[in-house]
């Protein structure tokens, strides 16, 4: 048996996997969603400065 | 296909997903068997793919380069895992080979019994041989050295040669 043998049983191999279905939807929520979560700690963070900001302004007044 | 410009909008990425979504899909199912772990690592490497996109120069095929970006991912991904089916040696999966060897029927299911049973730098070392890429590029791709990746190649032939040696010696 030789290993070249093989190279259209590969090709085979990738034609049945390309029929496979992957939406456009979800490849942009996967790319989308680290950027998603970014923006909700970032707003989060801020949210929390602005809480504490308040919290400290109210005690001192 | 190579591209002067790169354009690194999502457009252009989801078209490249679409046209290479036989590759990963194909490495997703050669390093995983369970379908939560295929996705897992799909989505891994998709997301990689769309890091790596503004650095791609284009300075070769997109499929080279789909193929780089995928290996490595997934490769890093099982170094951390180390999960129990990449752990198989040719010996631990002998067993299976032997029971499932009326599954011999075509090339298709010798390459996946073949792959199978290979650890996970030789499947990647493999299925880029099978690709049609050269000792020097294979190396290239996945950070071996020329010598490494023919070693390895080697090894696998024997390998081959081997497991159909026990395939035939069972038919008869």
């Amino acid at each position: 048996m030789n290993l070249d043998n093989l190279k259209s049983a590969w090709k085979q191999h990738k034609l049945e996997n390309s029929l496979s279905i992957i939406s456009h939807d979800e490849i942009l929520q996967i790319i989308d969603e680290p950027e998603m979560i970014n923006y909700r700690v970032r707003r989060l963070v801020g949210n929390i400065a602005m809480f504490l900001i308040l919290l400290l302004g109210c005690q001192g007044g | 296909m190579k591209f002067q410009r790169m354009d690194t909008s999502k457009e252009f990425f989801l078209q490249l997903i679409a046209n290479h979504k036989g590759i990963i899909k194909s490495l997703c199912t050669v390093y995983y068997s369970k379908a939560e772990d295929q996705q897992d690592i799909r989505q891994d490497i998709i997301l990689q793919l769309w890091k790596s996109l503004p650095t791609f120069r284009g300075e070769s095929t997109t499929s080279t380069w789909v193929y780089r970006v995928s290996l490595n991912t997934i490769l890093s991904k099982v170094r951390k895992e180390q999960r129990q089916p990449l752990k198989e040696s040719i010996d631990s999966t002998h067993e299976n080979v032997l029971t499932t060897s009326y599954q011999y029927d075509d090339d298709l299911q010798v390459l996946k019994q073949l792959i199978q049973s290979l650890k996970a730098i030789d499947k990647a070392v493999i299925i880029l041989y099978l690709e049609g890429y050269k000792n020097k590029e294979i190396a290239e791709l996945i950070q071996l050295s020329s010598s490494n990746v023919s070693t390895r190649l080697n090894r696998i032939k024997t390998q081959l040669k081997s497991k159909f040696k026990i395939y035939h010696s069972e038919l008869r």
